[in-house]
């Protein structure tokens, strides 16, 4: 094994500088756009390049000082120019190593290794930042093979089994992810961010003056221009989402998940199974048409996370794999069609619920824009057909410890939990469903270093309380 | 139809609840006062100052006189052996059921307020949730959190 101290490679020393350099260009920019230095530009170009050096000194330190290896059943990292520290993981409690490749490592052919713990606060315990590929691998045995011995020895050797179950995305529906994924508003805003930086190098005023003839084009004009900006948000939207999920890969060794995934940023995860809280299935309206869904996972205490707290299974699966797919990676979880649906009676809720805010909203419209404030009765309809929606998408199913719970806010979403993976349950009563008795359902769970909630609105008051039954510690000891 | 959770919050919180409240609807006064020289001095509507006035009244009486009544009506807890019971709310009624296995930790707090009447918070974490039982006597309190802490310290040998 790896007793001896070993230092990352030496790239570790660009790494280092690119950090630093981060985390300080924005005071440095700040401070040059705030000061006016016409007279002591030398002093200022001094100043840099001692700044510039220093730095260089600080990184090669940190990498000289920072030193790792594996001793006694820890991971020992020492690393500190001034103040020493020295940080050991016990293997046991490390529960995630986390692989990933961004474009310097690439260049080098080196990887990251982020190793976390169930403590896990944001950032991962421990991060070699450039290691060869192999040597990532070493780690990763070591680590797999104390674990292996330190748990009871009655236990299965690691066979190497031929056949380990291994997912890879079908470039069809890598397609089919990309050109429906909702991440058109997120690019419209990050473009909008970057191009607000250049405010002053770009002459903005010149070029509209050049589109001055457009104030008396018509409202067609504005309409193909909106679409077109539209439409090249959405075209890097999907090349985006083509580049984050190209080659996504599972893999189930043992008891734990493997997901690899990416060309530049390269990412691989793995997660035990046993951390897994619970698994959400999502369908977006689009998605729901093409018969399309995404796989989550909710998992306990990790900061290796994709969007929010939850990780991606499967980036998009046709809904009718999802059954046969979950049995073969995940048999302890299992979907199903069978849903308890909610009482006719709240289908009036809902539908109210979402129309009701949009009939207030269309009075000042049609209030104030005469003519035209009537177009807004169309959200009306809209509003209708959404809440009805999401009645008809609500519900429940119980299959001995497992619950089911579907719901829609804007996708539909549906949550498979075990019991002993809720942390609470609430129950809220309004008074409008009290005279209907009808109630308001919800489960919190563990989601990476916070939680999750989820509800159910309006559920029958009878259905209510067998889930609670169900859920509750008490009643089975009565009986 | 399970039933209610048996205990009730120490009549002593509603003294605390109004007084909390007396002690924001001051801190209001002093904005509506603030806003009214400001509305004065800038020759603005006075109809901005009456309306905060209005509002100010309102609030305030809800907040001292109707509210801690009612939310003192509703609340209700019962520690069970594998279950904590929950029951609060005031327009909606919430009932939250807490496993035993699932409770990280139980502290008692005091606020100046709770500390004058010898009243302090019982506030249950779990791993993803914190709960607050918001008003009992002291000796309850503590009592309270060691047999919950006690309590919890089963294992979870379910599923």
């Amino acid at each position: 094994m790896m007793f001896e101290p070993k230092r990352i490679h030496p790239v570790g020393v660009i790494l280092s500088f690119i950090r630093i350099i981060k985390s300080y260009i924005i005071p440095v920019v700040l401070f040059y756009f705030l000061g006016n230095y016409d007279q002591f530009e030398f002093l200022f170009i001094i100043c840099i390049t001692v700044i510039f050096l220093l730095i260089v000194i600080i990184s090669f330190l940190d990498w000289w000082k920072f030193t790792y290896w594996l001793e006694e059943g820890e991971l020992r990292i020492e690393n500190g120019v001034f103040i020493k520290k020295k940080r050991y993981i016990p293997i046991e409690r490390i529960q995630t190593i986390n692989i990933s490749a961004g474009i310097v490592q690439q260049i080098f052919r080196l990887v990251k290794v982020q190793v976390e713990t169930a403590g896990g606060g944001m950032e991962a315990e421990a991060v070699l930042t450039a290691i060869k590929q192999h040597e990532a691998e070493r780690i990763q045995k070591a680590i797999a093979v104390y674990k292996q011995e330190s748990s009871e020895p009655s236990d299965v050797p690691l066979v190497e089994t031929s056949e380990i179950p291994t997912y890879k995305i079908k470039p069809k529906d890598l397609l089919v992810a990309a050109s429906t994924s909702s991440g058109i508003g997120v690019v419209l805003s990050a473009i909008a961010a970057f191009l607000s930086q250049f405010d002053e190098i770009i002459p903005y005023e010149e070029i509209i003056h050049q589109f001055e003839y457009l104030e008396n084009a018509s409202l067609t004009i504005y309409a193909v221009l909106i679409f077109i900006a539209f439409f090249i948000a959405w075209v890097l939207s999907v090349i985006g989402v083509l580049l984050k999920y190209a080659y996504f890969t599972l893999v189930k060794e043992g008891e734990e998940l493997k997901v690899s995934r990416g060309i530049f940023e390269k990412h691989q995860v793995s997660i035990p199974i046993s951390r897994i809280q619970a698994i959400r299935i999502v369908q977006n309206p689009l998605r729901q048409l093409l018969g399309y869904v995404t796989v989550y996972i909710e998992s306990a205490g990790s900061s290796v996370a994709d969007e929010g707290s939850s990780m991606i299974l499967f980036p998009i699966v046709p809904k009718k794999e999802v059954a046969p797919l979950l049995s073969q990676y995940l048999p302890l979880f299992s979907s199903d069609d069978e849903l308890h649906r909610l009482p006719k009676r709240s289908m009036i809720k809902y539908v109210s619920r979402k129309v009701i805010p949009l009939a207030i909203l269309c009075i000042p419209a049609i209030y104030f824009l005469a003519p035209w404030g009537f177009l807004s009765l169309l959200l009306l309809p809209i509003g209708a057909y959404w809440g009805y929606s999401s009645y008809k998408n609500s519900g429940w199913h119980l299959r001995g410890h497992q619950l089911q719970m579907q719901f829609r806010i804007f996708s539909k979403t549906s949550v498979l939990v075990y019991r002993n993976r809720i942390q609470s349950m609430k129950c809220k009563t309004s008074y409008f469903q009290k005279k209907q008795s009808l109630r308001t359902f919800q489960i919190s769970i563990k989601s990476g270093i916070g939680g999750k909630q989820f509800t159910v609105k309006d559920i029958e008051l009878y259905d209510l309380e067998h889930l609670v039954g169900w859920y509750s510690y008490s009643r089975r000891n009565d009986h | 139809m399970r039933e209610l959770p048996k205990n009730k919050i120490s009549l002593k919180a509603l003294t605390v609840w109004r007084q909390s409240a007396l002690i924001g609807a001051i801190i209001f006064f002093a904005c509506v006062i603030s806003v009214g020289i400001g509305v004065y001095f800038l020759e603005l509507t006075y109809w901005i100052t009456v309306a905060l006035a209005i509002i100010w009244v309102i609030t305030s009486f809800m907040t001292i006189f109707v509210v801690p009544n009612f939310k003192h009506r509703f609340w209700r807890y019962e520690v069970h052996e594998h279950e904590i019971d929950l029951q609060y709310g005031l327009i909606v009624i919430k009932r939250v059921l807490i496993p035993m296995v699932r409770v990280q930790h139980v502290e008692t707090n005091q606020g100046p307020l709770l500390r004058k009447y010898k009243l302090a918070t019982v506030e249950i974490s779990t791993a993803a949730t914190k709960h607050e039982i918001p008003a009992l006597d002291l000796e309850e309190a503590d009592l309270l959190r060691d047999r919950i802490s006690k309590l919890a310290r089963v294992t979870d040998d379910d599923v």
